[in-house]
């Protein structure tokens, strides 16, 4: 779902929620006394259907799969640092290969998918993919200690930049890295 | 003048001093955000790990202390584990302002494994956070405990879960607020005894240097975080059930069947659903996701179908008298599965692939705390004020009913729109990237000014007549 569609929908139940308080609200001030106590029945069949269908139908979009059964065209390594990610298609094993992979501006190919392997050589840190368009489109989280793969195509050529995303230390609003897709 | 009218008066007194400071930090944070001010990194980071301390710190004390005071309805209270309570919960603040503000300690509230060894912070900062830890976890165990033991001695373990009414049996009778607070209080055993490895494993690589594993901990983090923060607004909930039938003139709610099969369902649901937290870490087991995804999606609907349904049955052509107390819990509930609402679609992990860490997450959780689990415990005080001074803060009613729900709307507003924007939390200034992220924090300000305001009339109002009772002069 892309992030307009969640507020759409989020404004649109919010706004359900609270026609359904105010008219409620507006009758407490009659006093003829009704049961509405059948309806709770309803009420909770509803909602289970309601969750049983639209979780039902998001579970199978779940990141971790993406593009599961392709062979990534390219291969890339990120490893994150305070306040700096290394982003190489050789591996980062040690201080020197970052040293050497830092401030590296690697090329991705456009249409292909694209495996990160996101690391961490210190703390916590998010690797967040903003499109040209300045929006979110892919993110994953950067743990010292594990190797999370990230599989992606990119469908738009431009300027993608990286931004951590989990809070990692004072200067961590200016940790972010670019890449270009062509 | 009874002991536990005192203790809950200096509850509520030191809720209502610390909760406008609280604010004035988020305000400074987000003109900070605005570039209406310049502050330092490390100054907006220190604010940022105060004001989410200081806010989960002195709602979830609050909403503890409201339950403890309305026990006594049913049980033999002792005021010594509340009291406890109140005496290390001050040590722990005094600890935690003192590592923040003189130690520059700021990691966040989370404090996320490995940050507080690689912060610039001043060594000792470092322990004193870990102590201030410690200090709140000793003081809330030993009276979540002290409720328990409270309840179990009048009920056994199955009839305060109310097994009895989910096999259809009308008696002994489990009051709703009974079942509510033991399903909550035990929930948050395991929560405590999590946070409890948390710090001994933090100690364990402060003083020996043993790294530690970085998903361990960070599922220890939310695990603790996640239900403590899930179990307050359900604290809020059972006031909510004690109090609000009667401001309708309705007899108190029933523990029927199905609210026995819904609380019992909660319990265990809500130690699952903390996994949506870590559902960036693609490394943690997969199905743990998915049942991170089932349990967020299954745990609001009985809030929704029980709670929801049944304050709104209660209002229902009630001919209800609407004064501040029923307002706050009435529009608190509104708010709570408004919330609600934003954390589930956050919790479908296809929508948190782009919205994890941006401030669509803010955006849910103050508005089910600031605008839901807050409105319970003002509620709450609010009907204390009235009990103990006779004052039902009619005169306040509409000038803060207005400047709190209006401000508390347009603040969490500005969050979700910026979330949706991909705007991110937790930074102190915004990069280009988003550049309307300073727009949105500006507006977000500027409501939430009219939050303080609103606040600050009501803590003018009624911390004056809690210390009467809190000096034995009311």
């Amino acid at each position: 779902m892309s992030q307009s569609t969640v507020l759409t929908l989020f404004l649109l139940g919010t706004a359900i929620i609270a026609i359904v308080f105010w008219w409620v609200w507006r009758s407490s001030y009659q006093t003829a006394s009704q049961s509405v106590e059948p309806l709770r029945r309803w009420v909770f069949i509803g909602l289970l259907v309601f969750a049983g269908i639209f979780t039902g139908l998001t579970l199978s979009r779940m990141p971790y799969f993406l593009y599961a059964d392709e062979m990534p065209a390219r291969v890339v390594h990120v490893v994150a640092r305070q306040f700096a990610f290394a982003i190489s298609e050789r591996p980062i094993e040690n201080d020197a290969d970052y040293a050497a992979a830092l401030g590296q501006t690697v090329e991705l190919p456009v249409g292909q998918v694209v495996e990160f392997r996101v690391t961490s050589f210190d703390v916590n840190h998010g690797f967040a993919l903003y499109a040209p368009h300045g929006r979110i489109v892919a993110q994953v989280q950067a743990m010292p200690g594990y190797i999370n793969r990230l599989r992606w195509r990119f469908d738009q050529p431009g300027e993608y930049i990286a931004q951590c995303l989990e809070y990692c230390g004072a200067a961590h609003a200016g940790m972010h890295a670019r890449f270009v897709v062509k | 003048m009874k002991a536990l009218d005192r203790i809950t008066a200096a509850w509520i007194v030191t809720v209502l001093l610390v909760f406008p400071i609280a604010i004035l930090l988020g305000i400074l944070m987000r003109l900070n955000q605005a570039n209406v001010l310049e502050l330092s990194s490390l100054t907006f980071y220190s604010f940022m790990t105060a004001h989410g301390l200081l806010m989960v710190g002195i709602w979830f004390t609050m909403s503890m202390a409201g339950v403890s005071y309305l026990l006594q309805r049913y049980v033999e209270v002792k005021v010594w584990p509340v009291t406890l309570g109140y005496v290390l919960t001050l040590v722990g603040v005094v600890l935690l302002l003192a590592a923040i503000f003189l130690g520059d300690f700021h990691t966040g509230w989370y404090f996320l494994y490995p940050l507080p060894f690689y912060a610039r912070t001043e060594q000792w900062a470092t322990t004193a956070f870990l102590l201030s830890l410690g200090s709140l976890g000793v003081g809330w165990t030993v009276w979540v405990l002290g409720l328990l033991v409270a309840i179990l001695r009048k009920y056994s373990l199955s009839q305060a879960l109310a097994w009895q009414h989910l096999v259809g049996k009308q008696e002994p009778e489990t009051p709703p607020f009974i079942l509510i607070t033991t399903t909550t209080l035990l929930g948050l055993v395991p929560a405590f005894i999590a946070a409890v490895v948390l710090l001994v494993l933090f100690f364990i690589e402060h003083l020996s240097g043993v790294k530690q594993d970085a998903l361990l901990m960070k599922n220890l983090t939310f695990y603790f975080g996640h239900t403590l923060v899930n179990e307050m607004l359900y604290f809020g909930i059972a006031t909510l059930y004690e109090l609000f039938p009667s401001f309708a003139g309705k007899p108190p709610y029933k523990t029927k069947p199905f609210v026995a099969a819904a609380w019992n369902l909660v319990l265990l649901v809500v130690w699952t659903a903390y996994f949506h937290h870590l559902y960036m870490d693609f490394v943690q087991p997969t199905v743990v996701q998915y049942i991170g995804q089932l349990a967020s999606w299954i745990a609001p609907i009985p809030a929704v179908a029980v709670t929801t349904f049944s304050v709104l049955a209660t209002v229902y052509r009630s001919g209800m008298k609407w004064w501040l107390a029923p307002t706050f819990f009435f529009t608190g509930v509104m708010f709570w599965i408004i919330g609600g609402l934003g954390a589930i679609l956050d919790a479908i992990v296809a929508n948190n692939f782009v919205l994890h860490n941006t401030l669509w997450v803010p955006g849910h959780f103050h508005t089910y705390n600031l605008l839901g689990n807050v409105l319970f415990s003002l509620g709450f005080i609010t009907w204390f004020v009235r009990e103990k001074s006779g004052d039902d803060s009619s005169r306040l009613y509409r000038p803060v009913a207005t400047l709190y729900l209006l401000g508390g709307t347009g603040f969490v507003l500005a969050f979700f729109i910026a979330g949706s924007a991909s705007v991110m939390r937790r930074v102190d200034k915004y990069p280009h990237l988003v550049s309307s992220g300073s727009f949105w924090a500006l507006i977000g300000a500027i409501f939430a000014l009219f939050v303080l305001t609103a606040v600050l009339f009501y803590v003018f109002h009624a911390v004056r007549r809690c210390w009467r009772v809190l000096v034995g002069s009311s």
